[in-house]
């Protein structure tokens, strides 16, 4: 038989035997490393594929086996399952459905890891370990102070309102920054000081083109697409409407909602025209002047891509990039981080613009909760308290360039641009009342930040579908709201039929409860009533 | 003969593994109702009101928790309203003794004084009636302070200004008779939340409320800054501008972190106060907290 008929007879059988041999191995493999029977072995999943941060987690996760052999002449296994972010939810829901999912969760992505009737069934509250201190704090400044208040937010950030504990222990924190080429800076400007106000931010930007122009550069100020016009957005809109929320609030929380804004569009507190909203729209759209031609049909990556090839100045984005964008940049460009310029140095602005939004409550990221179905709820609680020892977190922020949680952690220098911003305003204004409204205002937004449309034709189209859905928009809200209310009250159900509970529980416990939780509901359960009454005398 | 026999041990064995499995089952429901898993609830507690006679104690605590699953259990459709609503009938018809009692006849009340389906009507003749009766009848209990606090809750949603002050003063009545019940703190912030806005409007009892409400002590999960910020607006609103500027210096000087801080430094300097610096929570020389 020669060669090429042994081939021709045996290459599927060949072909065959060859995959199923690499199923076996690769099954086997599998075996050893997740199922290893003699190992006590848990699995915290993730989504964040960033660069760096595996690594972070990796080095947590080997420093802690080590730690616990040391002390407890026991091996363990912590196994992470980085997952992207497309598959995160699908892969997080059906593992708790199923019982099958990791240990340890980020949540995100998905309504059971964050609808309060999912998150009791599937995740264990961390209330009972969070109150005594963290024995791995032993030697430390940490030293007997509760676990809680040893994160700079005293984990206010993972309770929940409605269940009433704690759900989260949370690894970081998070900014939006402006990030630039402080070589192009330098080359460009003459200068190495960062822009110290909006006018010196759009007199840099407008350098920037100039230089570009002589340079005959494909170089603009600002990389542009449309995830970056939102940043913008988010920074200049309410900070020019403290005036409007204050007349427009009500009920007195410093937030303007849905139904606090229709009310006061009724009593003429705002317009469509007002000059506040006008001048927040001019606002953003002056800056996204600076972003590339074409812009809107950009994604996200493309302008990481143009500030990293040197062909933007600046990139506005998260502090969560740092460390890819630094590992993308590599040695090609020193990069420097600025905080958004208030507009309140604009002749225009200035007369609306006080303050940026405040981020003096900034809340902790990476937010891992505990599979309830866990056979190693305390294993995993060892593991998270390991990790959030201000040694251990300043180890995985550095490594990352992310903010750390852990009180007294030192910046580095890196870090210094990112640390929130306490003086800032606080409030909230919110009038996309219809479904309609909000397509047109989602659909409209680019064209007006792009320059095809000015603010007042943008207010003109806005008002006239404001105008004739509010009030429908108003009524399904208000229903929207209502059901809510409804939820919250089998929470509260739920808490007192517990004193009906044959085993004694801790009835003064019990009672606190629901004290805690019909104030949660409260001042909603006032709005509505005052709404309902609202809708009910305009539809007289 | 043999036949007969045979029968007898298979339902004198299946009857006794009902009972076992029922008395079980109990925990288990009311593990299920505390994780809102009101589905798998309302079948056990189904099994379980079949297991035991009627007017037995498990048979009171099954069937009140039947109700509870059946009243809560999504999606809210008519029919298993109307079948919680016969449960809590029938125990409340029954005498059964406290706590099912008085916790059914509030049961019945919220689901008489919500919307819980589409096409549901509110019957707050119902509801008052049930709430007035747990204050009557277990005047001393948290019982009757929480239905208190949803019998003012329906008066106020009224918007009357007569039946809003009757409500209320019904409310500090027995605030004063019950200075220190469980649910003093929500029901001071109640009377304060709804004072300020109309139709009431009545800014000084407000700010009187909330005073109250924080000097019984709020827990601690509660955002204290929100309620400063609230009782700095009223104290503006009805001219109190000293009382105003004492509200925002605690916001600045008592809670860490808070988002009002830097407005509440504005609303000082609007008022002619001078306020206190920010304290900067994320200064790197911050120590834990003691």
């Amino acid at each position: 038989m020669t060669l090429k008929k042994f081939f021709q007879v045996y290459s599927g059988v060949a072909i065959l035997a060859g995959a199923a041999l690499f199923a076996v191995v690769r099954v086997a493999y599998n075996q050893i490393t997740f199922e290893a029977p003699d190992v006590t072995t848990i699995r915290i999943c993730h989504w964040q594929l960033e660069s760096g941060f595996r690594e972070a987690l990796q080095d947590l996760i080997d420093a802690y086996e080590k730690e616990y052999l040391e002390r407890h002449g026991e091996k363990v296994r912590v196994l992470q399952l980085p997952v992207s972010e497309r598959g995160y939810g699908q892969f997080v829901n059906t593992g708790l459905v199923g019982g099958i999912a990791p240990d340890i969760i980020e949540r995100g992505f998905s309504r059971v890891v964050n609808d309060p009737s999912y998150l009791t069934r599937y995740f264990l509250p961390f209330g009972p370990y969070i109150e005594s201190p963290n024995p791995y704090n032993v030697g430390t400044p940490l030293e007997g102070i509760p676990w809680r208040q040893t994160f700079s937010d005293g984990l206010i950030s993972a309770y929940d309102r409605e269940l009433l504990d704690y759900y989260m222990i949370p690894f970081s924190m998070f900014t939006e920054r402006i990030y630039y080429n402080k070589d192009l800076y330098r080359e460009a400007t003459g200068r190495d000081d960062s822009p110290t106000s909006f006018l010196d931010f759009i007199n840099v930007c407008n350098t920037i083109r100039d230089y570009a122009a002589r340079q005959q550069r494909s170089l603009v100020p600002l990389a542009g697409s449309k995830y970056q016009a939102g940043v913008f957005q988010r920074k200049y809109t309410n900070t020019f409407l403290t005036d409007i929320i204050r007349l427009s609030d009500a009920n007195l929380d410093g937030k303007c909602s849905l139904f606090e804004s229709y009310q006061a569009y009724r009593n003429g507190v705002w317009s469509f025209e007002s000059p506040a909203l006008l001048a927040s729209w001019q606002c953003t759209t002056d800056i996204a002047a600076n972003f590339q031609q074409g812009w809107m049909a950009a994604l996200r990556d493309d302008a990481v891509f143009m500030f990293v090839q040197g062909r933007a100045l600046m990139f506005a984005s998260g502090s969560w990039d740092a460390s890819s964008l630094l590992a993308q940049v590599g040695d090609a460009f020193e990069v420097g981080v600025f905080n958004f310029p208030a507009p309140s140095d604009h002749p225009e602005y200035g007369k609306f613009a006080r303050a940026m939004p405040s981020e003096a409550a900034t809340g902790g990221g990476i937010p891992w909760g505990l599979n309830r179905a866990t056979k190693h709820a305390d294993l995993c609680i060892d593991f998270l308290r390991f990790c959030t020892t201000r040694d251990h977190n300043a180890q995985f922020t550095s490594h990352i360039n992310w903010l750390p949680i852990v009180q007294g952690v030192t910046l580095s220098e890196t870090l210094k641009p990112f640390k929130p911003r306490i003086e800032g305003i606080a409030g909230h204004f919110d009038y996309e009342i219809s479904s309609e409204l909000r397509l047109r205002a989602e659909g409209g937004r680019w064209q007006l930040f792009s320059g095809r449309m000015t603010p007042l034709d943008y207010a003109a189209s806005l008002a006239e579908i404001y105008d004739r859905t509010a009030m429908e928009g108003f009524r399904t809200e208000l229903e929207k709201n209502r059901r809510n209310m409804r939820n919250m009250d089998r929470i509260v159900a739920g808490r007192l039929l517990a004193l009906a509970a044959p085993e004694a529980s801790d009835i003064a416990a019990v009672e606190r409860s629901v004290m805690q939780l019909l104030y949660a509901n409260q001042a909603k359960t006032h709005d509505l009533a005052m709404d309902t009454h609202f809708l009910q005398t305009v539809t007289q | 003969m043999h036949r007969a026999v045979t029968v007898h041990i298979v339902v004198g064995l299946a009857a006794l593994a009902t009972q076992a499995m029922a008395a079980e089952d109990i925990a288990a429901i009311f593990d299920d109702i505390a994780h809102l898993d009101m589905r798998r609830a309302s079948l056990t507690a189904a099994r379980a009101v079949k297991a035991h006679p009627k007017g037995s104690p498990e048979w009171t605590t099954a069937t009140l928790c039947l109700a509870v699953s059946l009243h809560h259990r999504q999606p809210d459709i008519k029919r298993d309203k109307e079948k919680a609503a016969a449960l809590y009938d029938e125990l409340i018809a029954s005498q059964v003794p406290p706590p099912a009692l008085p916790l059914a006849m509030i049961m019945r009340g919220r689901l008489a004084d919500q919307i819980d389906y589409a096409g549901d009507t509110l019957d707050t003749a119902t509801a008052v009636g049930l709430y007035e009766r747990v204050m009557q009848d277990w005047p001393d209990t948290f019982f009757a302070d929480v239905a208190i606090y949803h019998l003012t809750e329906v008066e106020l949603s009224s918007m009357d200004a007569e039946a809003t002050r009757v409500a209320l003063d019904r409310l500090r009545a027995w605030l004063a008779r019950r200075p220190n019940n469980p649910m003093a703190p929500v029901q001071w912030t109640l009377i304060g939340t709804s004072s300020f806005r109309p139709p009431l409007e009545d800014y000084a009892g407000a700010i009187e409320a909330f005073e109250k409400a924080i000097a019984i002590g709020l827990p601690e999960q509660i955002p204290l800054d929100a309620i400063y910020w609230r009782m700095g607006g009223i104290a503006e609103k009805s001219g109190t501008n000293d009382k105003a500027i004492q509200f925002y210096r605690k916001i600045i000087t008592e809670v860490a972190r808070s988002s009002f801080g830097f407005e509440a430094q504005l609303r000082i300097r609007a008022l002619g106060g001078d306020p206190p610096e920010l304290i900067d929570p994320f200064a790197e020389t911050v120590e834990a907290r003691p």
